[in-house]
């Protein structure tokens, strides 16, 4: 559904005496029906990107396409939904009326306009908030309001740009189960984030970003499948740990929590060996994600 | 799906009428309050002469209010990003705003005659004069617009050239020899001479000017818009 080809962009200023590459040779397709993540530490070219999939940035260089055509000609004819990294949305507008302009921009006729206002306010728990003004609300009741404004309509593609910033565990929760319930094999989502767990739960594959480069493309269904480092805990200490996991290296000196690595299905065998000889094990778990791994071998560990 | 914003169109009107509305009401009230309770003198029974005046004094802020920031204020604030991810033209969307700006516009000589009228009796609307009005607007208007796809101090652009224009417009009319390349700008700047709101409708040609003038920055500021992305950095 989406493709960019080759893009780079420049930013010069007004003399041509400042150059700031944002993106250097990007290439990279998104099917539809997949959920794609973009992870890359502050200036890395994410914002960038999908301004150029929204055709608010021409490319320096390259061809953006979305289903073969130019973003905005793209856009202009079926919209798409957008979550802004910062919500903006005129301060004196009030939650309800802000909903129903867009709706109304959306093309929505007034009759579904009103129903999918009044389903994007319940669903987001906007009731409370619908007569208040944008600047009164909370950082967390304006990004809601941002989901809403996205949700509004029914687009093949969905761009969520850092979606759970300032929101609460109960809400970021929620916004999970939204993307699941989004997910079909004719839409697209794009998720922007600095949240390495939230990508890892959500999306199908998630490209890397460092220094306007894509540094790599990475899977992250079935995370850790092929294994890694895990952290073992123990009820209490046992000789036998050392019989089915010799390298097991105890977490900062203690006697009960160890540092284990090896492939999942090994890992499964020793550890249902240590349980069968008595040893009662409390938690088992990866010590870094895959995509934490890639991401920190991708843009080192300033990233 | 329509990408011009028909359904968009009653809150664009909405918010017009909240904000250079009110201010057009309050204008008209406070007007005629001064003219039937303040006013000392006995009025004069033409009141024609003192209806243009106060439209002539409000034309050109009461123009800048409708019209100034009318893109640069979205692209600025970063609402632009939320709007124009709908199945909706800029070029469209900015149009259809400055047209009902023109509506507006168009609304400043009813109400003085109204204010007026109020204090002096009946006065006849002058269709003439909105019609002049429109001319400005056309003029005036279309040149912040354009400055407007292109940066935040459309309003000061606009005055600017104005005040150039009128400068060497006065030179040559008192005879003063320019050097070429001034008689080229001159020749170029728009005909802000010929919207005076004294005088009477330009002659033809004149008024294919000024109009063909103003269509010109308001189609340039459409092209502006198709061609210019809105954006200008990754998160602005």
């Amino acid at each position: 559904m989406i493709e960019l080809a080759s893009v780079s962009k420049v930013y010069v200023n007004l003399f041509r005496t400042r150059r700031v590459q944002a993106l250097a040779d990007f290439s990279v397709n998104i099917a539809r029906g997949e959920v794609f993540g973009i992870a890359g530490p502050n200036g890395a070219g994410k914002s960038t990107m999908l301004s150029i999939i929204l055709g608010y940035l021409h490319p320096s260089s390259g061809r953006a396409t979305i289903d073969g055509q130019a973003p905005r000609h793209f856009i202009e004819r079926h919209g798409v939904a957008y979550l802004t990294e910062l919500v903006a949305i005129p301060p004196r507008w009030t939650t309800e009326s802000a909903l129903r302009r867009y709706a109304a921009l959306s093309n929505l006729p007034s009759r579904h306009a009103r129903a999918r206002v009044e389903s994007a306010i319940t669903s987001l728990g906007l009731e409370e908030h619908r007569k208040k003004q944008v600047r009164q609300l909370s950082k967390g009741n304006l990004q809601r309001l941002g989901l809403a404004q996205a949700l509004l309509a029914d687009s093949d593609l969905i761009i969520f740009d850092e979606p759970t910033h300032g929101l609460d565990p109960v809400w970021t929760q929620r916004f999970r189960d939204i993307v699941s319930e989004l997910r079909q094999p004719t839409r697209t989502i794009i998720i922007a984030s600095h949240n390495l767990d939230e990508l890892e739960r959500l999306t199908d594959r998630v490209a890397i970003l460092s220094q306007g480069r894509l540094q790599r493309v990475v899977a992250s269904g079935g995370t850790n499948a092929r294994g890694g480092a895990y952290r073992l805990t123990l009820a209490e200490p046992v000789p036998a740990l050392l019989e089915f996991f010799p390298e097991a290296l105890p977490v900062d000196g203690r006697s009960q929590e160890f540092h284990v690595e090896g492939s999942i299905v090994d890992l499964n065998q020793r550890l249902a060996g240590l349980l069968a000889s008595g040893a009662v094990v409390t938690s088992f778990y990866p010590e870094q994600s895959r995509l934490e791994t890639e991401f920190r071998a991708a843009v080192g560990e300033n990233g | 799906m329509s990408r011009f914003p028909l359904r968009y169109l009653p809150w664009m009107l909405r918010d017009l009428l909240l904000s250079q509305g009110l201010v057009l009401l309050t204008i008209g009230v406070l007007g005629a309050l001064i003219l039937s309770r303040i006013t000392p003198a006995p009025l004069p029974s033409d009141a024609a002469p003192m209806v243009l005046g106060a439209v002539r004094q409000m034309s050109w802020p009461f123009i800048l209010f409708c019209v100034a920031s009318i893109v640069s204020a979205d692209r600025l604030q970063g609402y632009y990003r939320t709007t124009f991810v709908r199945p909706v033209n800029p070029s469209a969307y900015y149009l259809s705003r400055f047209l009902l700006g023109g509506l507006m516009v168009g609304l400043l000589a009813p109400v003085m005659t109204a204010a007026m009228a109020i204090a002096v009796g009946p006065i006849p609307l002058s269709w003439s004069m909105i019609a002049r009005l429109e001319m400005l607007y056309l003029l005036l208007g279309g040149a912040v617009f354009l400055a407007s796809t292109l940066t935040r101090a459309d309003w000061l652009f606009a005055i600017l050239v104005f005040i150039v224009q009128s400068v060497l417009h006065g030179l040559s009319q008192n005879h003063v020899v320019l050097p070429a390349f001034w008689n080229f700008i001159a020749m170029i700047l728009p005909p802000f001479h010929l919207t005076s709101l004294d005088q009477p409708m330009p002659p033809g040609p004149q008024l294919a000017h000024v109009l063909l003038y103003g269509l010109g920055f308001v189609l340039a500021a459409l092209a502006v818009l198709r061609w210019r992305p809105l954006g200008s950095g990754g998160r602005s």
